[in-house]
């Protein structure tokens, strides 16, 4: 390196430098400082054995537990599962799976007993669930207009392009557009409880506190929320209904904070679903007030369905499932297996490597003794 | 927004900053550079490490967010995930997974470090929070509104995040701990060893893990 002395630097950062024969020559150095000459003040890590065989054995020590407690926890989660497809010939459902036509004035019915084995506590979750049922296309999960769904007056009238062909029918706008919202689940599925009276005693069903709170409150409004009295059939005028539902959208449901769009059931179907096989929350069977009784005591029932839902024509399946819920949610095991998994896989691997550490280390230590 | 708002900073600052051997070695053994000149370090070893690392990891997310969502009533009030949930929890992994191995990559830990590497998983966690927060006016869809929220309530999803990120870094951290230090640190050994009244630092740094003991403690530089 050439010795050279530094002079004042200018403002654009070069150090100007008298050279040799009385010239100045602008140095291209960078400035002294921390940051350009990586004198930083740093902490550099070094991974000793000290620190990580702890985390080993810390990591298994913790996971274990947690993955016993999911476990646990998972099969205390009671669950049953009635498909009511109608594959068999002798399902009792088997002749409304038939010759489907989606104009029958006449709505198929059709009855499956079934019997719960133990009595369900606390409030028990009633689903449906599909399979083979791909919500998850790509194309099908754009096929929708939210802010048509948001109460826009002006969407209302003129879909978005996403919702094509399920946009327009007979000139007039559909509300609500879109392939998910025409392919709506319509089947319904009520309960009885056959008493050992003989009585068959029906089950109320609630169907508010289905969907997301976020979605019913802020995500789904009707067009013309704001205004009282509104009369949802007068807001709809100028537009139709899905070519696949039986009634418009203002008809979902009698009460008024569960009727056009913000419709728990329509909520609910219009989240997509990740897999081809999946669930959805139809009904919540709350625990008797009482509190002495269990919600549904072991016994014989009977689900009636109105079979609406055609899915034999793509091979799906179609299932009614009633679950209790923890607070990790439904019945998996997966989550509680996974964690004893890893909390044992590392629990082994800190003690392996607390044997390898144990034997090199002699191994050093005695090198060392005879150096 | 990946590649730029939560994932290219820390590089930026590991690709400036990074000092793997530290500076007083270097500038007493040059001969180091030749070890990465003319894009030595690129070899077909190195790259199909981080391919097979980045397969794994794609498998391991996907595959054990799909298992858990076999049964996608995740939360407490029998509500139901759907699929822009399960695209969240992917992507949270994946977005924490990625800042965590570089932070386990880093070795001369400068404030700017800290400050992108932590400042970057907290940017996403605000910006999740943000963007799903509002209904934007522009937009015709409105898929993650509320997604990021109502997925961080559920007990269940907390729980896959935290074993996935802690699955797919093990292997680096058996590497780490398996690995005899090559390459410059096996110089550094050498180099110490023959030469007299080497000091303390770099040798304990040179040694493998598992032969280092607590006396061996991590050092700060000023």
């Amino acid at each position: 390196m050439m010795a050279s002395s530094y002079n004042a630097k200018d403002e654009d950062g070069h150090i100007t430098v008298t050279g040799p024969g009385g010239g100045t020559l602008r140095s291209k150095k960078p400035e002294n400082t921390a940051f350009k000459q990586q004198r930083l003040p740093a902490w550099q890590p070094i991974l000793t054995a000290g620190t990580v065989l702890p985390a080993f054995f810390i990591i298994g020590l913790i996971f274990i537990p947690i993955g016993i407690g999911l476990y646990v926890t998972s099969n205390n989660i009671k669950e049953f599962e009635v498909d009511y497809t109608g594959v068999d010939m002798s399902s009792p459902c088997f002749n409304c799976s038939q010759n489907f036509s989606w104009n029958s004035t006449t709505p198929c019915t059709c009855t499956i007993p079934f019997f719960l084995e133990q009595p369900y506590e606390s409030n028990v979750f009633m689903y449906y669930g599909l399979s083979n049922f791909y919500q998850n296309h790509r194309r099908y999960v754009k096929s929708r207009d939210d802010s048509q769904l948001n109460g826009d007056m002006t969407s209302l009238k003129e879909p978005s392009k996403e919702c094509e062909p399920y946009a327009y029918h007979d000139n007039k706008p559909i509300a609500p557009c879109g392939a998910i919202a025409n392919s709506m689940f319509n089947d319904t599925l009520e309960l009885f409880y056959n008493d050992p009276n003989g009585t068959k005693v029906q089950i109320p069903l609630t169907n508010i506190g289905i969907a997301w709170w976020t979605d019913k409150h802020v995500k789904f409004k009707n067009p013309g929320a704001g205004e009282a009295n509104q009369n949802l059939t007068a807001v709809f005028q100028g537009t139709t209904k899905p070519l696949n539902w039986r009634r418009p959208v203002y008809e979902l449901d009698a009460a008024a904070n569960n009727n056009g769009f913000i419709n728990e059931d329509f909520i609910v179907w219009m989240r997509t679903a990740a897999l081809p096989t999946f669930r959805k929350l139809y009904r919540i069977i709350k625990s008797p007030s009482n509190g002495m009784m269990p919600t549904m005591p072991r016994g014989n029932y009977t689900l009636e369905v109105v079979y609406n839902y055609p899915v034999r024509s793509f091979e799906g399946r179609k299932r009614m499932i009633l679950s209790t819920i923890s607070w990790m949610g439904g019945k998996n095991p997966f989550l509680g297996i996974a964690y004893i998994t890893v909390g044992s896989v590392c629990f082994f691997l800190g003690v392996v490597l607390l044997i390898i550490h144990h034997k090199c280390g002699n191994r050093n230590n005695s090198a060392d003794i005879s150096n | 927004m990946y590649n730029i708002c939560f994932t290219s900073m820390p590089i930026l600052a590991y690709s400036l900053l990074e000092q793997h051997i530290c500076i007083e070695v270097l500038l007493d053994n040059a001969t180091l550079y030749r070890e990465i000149a003319k894009n030595a370090v690129l070899r077909w070893g190195t790259f199909l490490y981080w391919t097979v690392l980045g397969v794994f990891h794609g498998l391991l997310f996907f595959f054990g967010v799909r298992f858990l969502f076999s049964n996608p009533a995740l939360q407490d009030n029998g509500q139901v995930f759907g699929n822009w949930s399960y695209g969240t929890i992917v992507f949270t992994v994946l977005v924490f997974t990625v800042t965590l191995k570089l932070a386990l990559d880093t070795r001369h830990w400068t404030w700017i470090n800290h400050f992108v590497i932590w400042g970057s998983l907290a940017f996403y966690v605000f910006f999740s929070f943000f963007w799903g927060g509002i209904i934007w006016p522009f937009l015709r869809q409105q898929r993650l509104y509320f997604v990021f929220a109502n997925m961080l309530s559920s007990v269940s999803a907390w729980l896959v995040i935290i074993l996935l990120i802690l699955l797919s870094l093990l292997p680096e951290i058996l590497l780490v701990v398996f690995r005899k230090p090559r390459g410059p640190h096996a110089r550094q050994k050498k180099m110490v060893q023959s030469s007299v009244g080497g000091h303390q630092s770099p040798r304990s740094s040179a040694r493998p893990l598992l032969m280092r003991t607590f006396s061996d403690e991590s050092n700060t530089v000023i």
